[in-house]
């Protein structure tokens, strides 16, 4: 809100628009530039209040149709419709100014605007006195102030310039909101308790937080941590089904180490043993030469396998028993479950704490 | 070390990596504005300078959880806004509860309070506080309930965008939107009580 697009009119213009003297295309380019501009806003409203003092504030010569409307809205307390406007043609324009004002006090003050923000609830007295609307056309109290902060979307912006243009009413509204939106502008920062600062950092363990963040930008261990922390199932069924997939590889893989560490010729130590030596001269030897001894390391392996699985027919049974169990197990906790998509959902937040 | 030049989020760089100075940098920059929030939201500086000190120290404390592609700044007003939201919370439970069956939110307060606006004839501290606050508009914003007040300062004290505030006080935009125009409202219509 500080930076301006447009420079600052000079003082005669302010002067002028406050006294609604400017050309519509030129009253425009300072209400633009007033949207962004708390300094010229609050000059605007000094002369806006200084006119207001000297009762000569152009915009209080309403328009015909205005003026039947206020007339129209007059209940029976107030003087008989008919004879004020002619006393107020008569008169000088100051005591037009404040015949119209009381008239407008006068006025019921049913509901808001067509539109305002303050529109549910309770129907709330306008302190304004501004007469209600005409039909829907008015902007409501939540564009006016749209307007003034400059947050409006520049079709509505247009829009409801367009309608000030031609709406003494909501001009006078537009006004009445000019000042609060000024002095709210002008509140500013209020300056800090003596000792802030070193109140602060008393309590700031600031080698601590370098030391954490430290250890955080380098282990990417702890990334990866943090990711399965947050893949990790968030419900009593999410683990049912973690637990449910993993059990088929797991019973799968112990059958299938059981089954060979069976095999009577065949111990851990031989095959850690075998992988070093194979090992070694993949290492030592060339790359096609060792691409075939892994072939028959494999193939070796599968045909121990299928040795051990027809001399060990024990072991076998019990592992083909934990397989199916394993398998079966599985499947159940997956009809279960599905669908799945809802262990998926996570939330990021920013929260510190 | 010269930060003037920096970006927030460069100065909190250089804050992970211990330099004390760089923790006062930040200070420098939000100190004003952060415990200028949270006075105008509790009105009692010393309370307020608990509560803001509070804040800063949450925040470098957890500095090194920062996300860097947030905002610094909507980050320590986020934090100073939960803290002081909860300090009028718990102060409302403690007080309103005893004495006042439990009304609308906020209602309760902001009746009681709009008949101690100071007009004319304000009570001795009633005019020092709106002294040191910087008077009639100052006051009238201490009668808005928390939620506006805190949205009308981030709006036109640190000229936050309407989604920042939305951000800031963890709300819909539409919900923001609604709360600055109707503090406004009653703003006016406070102003207008006192001036007539
Ligand atoms: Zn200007
Ligand atoms: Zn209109």
């Amino acid at each position: 809100m500080t930076q301006h697009a447009s420079p600052h009119p000079q003082g005669d213009a302010l002067q002028a628009f406050a006294g609604r003297e400017l050309p519509p295309e030129a009253a425009r380019q300072v209400e633009r530039h007033l949207v962004e501009c708390a300094r010229c806003r609050s000059e605007v409203e000094g002369w806006t209040l200084l006119f207001g003092q000297l009762e000569e504030l152009p915009e209080l010569t309403p328009s015909a149709a205005f003026r039947d409307r206020v007339m129209a809205g007059v209940p029976s307390a107030a003087p008989a419709p008919g004879t004020a406007p002619e006393t107020a043609e008569d008169a000088p324009p100051g005591l037009f100014t404040r015949l119209l004002r009381q008239l407008r006090s006068w006025l019921p003050h049913a509901g808001g605007r067509a539109g305002a923000p303050d529109s549910e609830g309770p129907v709330r007295p306008d302190p304004s006195g501004r007469a209600p609307p005409r039909g829907g056309g008015h902007p409501g109290t939540d564009r006016i102030q749209g307007l003034l902060e400059g947050s409006l979307s520049p079709a509505i912006l247009h829009r409801v310039e367009a309608h000030l243009d031609t709406c003494p009413d909501c001009r006078d509204v537009a006004g009445e909101w000019r000042p609060l939106m000024a002095r709210l502008d002008q509140l500013g920062h209020l300056p800090a308790p003596a000792g802030f600062r070193s109140a602060v950092m008393a309590r700031v363990d600031v080698q601590a937080v370098a030391e954490r963040a430290r250890r955080r930008s380098l282990s990417p261990l702890r990334r990866t941590l943090e990711l399965a922390g947050r893949l990790r199932p968030r419900s009593s069924r999410g683990w049912l089904v973690a637990g449910g997939l993993g059990a088929l590889p797991t019973a799968a893989t112990a059958a299938a180490v059981v089954a060979i560490t069976a095999h009577p010729l065949l111990s851990l130590g031989g095959i850690v043993t075998l992988a070093r030596w194979r090992l070694t001269e993949w290492v030592l030897g060339s790359g096609e030469a060792a691409l075939g001894h892994l072939a028959s390391l494999g193939g070796g392996i599968a045909i121990t396998a299928v040795q051990a699985v027809a001399q060990a027919p024990g072991p076998l049974a019990a592992s083909m028993v934990v397989l199916a169990a394993g398998t079966a197990a599985s499947a159940w906790v997956l009809l279960r479950v599905l669908p799945i998509p809802s262990l998926i959902a996570s939330r990021h937040e920013h929260r510190p704490s | 070390m010269e930060y003037t030049e920096l970006d927030d989020r460069d100065v909190v760089g250089h804050a992970l990596e211990g330099r004390q100075s760089a923790f006062g940098e930040l200070l420098s920059r939000y100190e004003r504005p952060v415990f200028s929030l949270v006075v105008r939201m509790v009105r009692d500086p010393s309370l307020a300078e608990d509560l803001a000190q509070e804040a800063f120290i949450k925040a470098f404390n957890a500095l090194d959880r920062y996300d860097p592609s947030y905002k610094f700044s909507n980050w320590i007003f986020k934090i100073a806004n939960n803290l002081t939201i909860d300090h009028l919370r718990r102060r409302k439970l403690d007080t309103v509860s005893l004495d006042a069956p439990t009304g609308g939110e906020g209602n309760g307060e902001t009746e009681g309070l709009r008949m101690q606006l100071p007009d004319g004839g304000e009570t001795p501290e009633e005019y020092t506080e709106s002294r040191e606050l910087g008077g009639r508009i100052e006051a009238a914003i201490g009668h808005l309930r928390p939620e506006y007040r805190t949205a009308i300062l981030l709006r036109h004290v640190e000229g936050h965008a309407y989604d920042e505030i939305a951000d800031i006080m963890e709300l819909p935009l539409g919900t923001v939107k609604t709360y600055i125009h109707r503090g406004r409202s009653e703003l006016k219509e406070l102003l207008q009580e006192v001036t007539a």
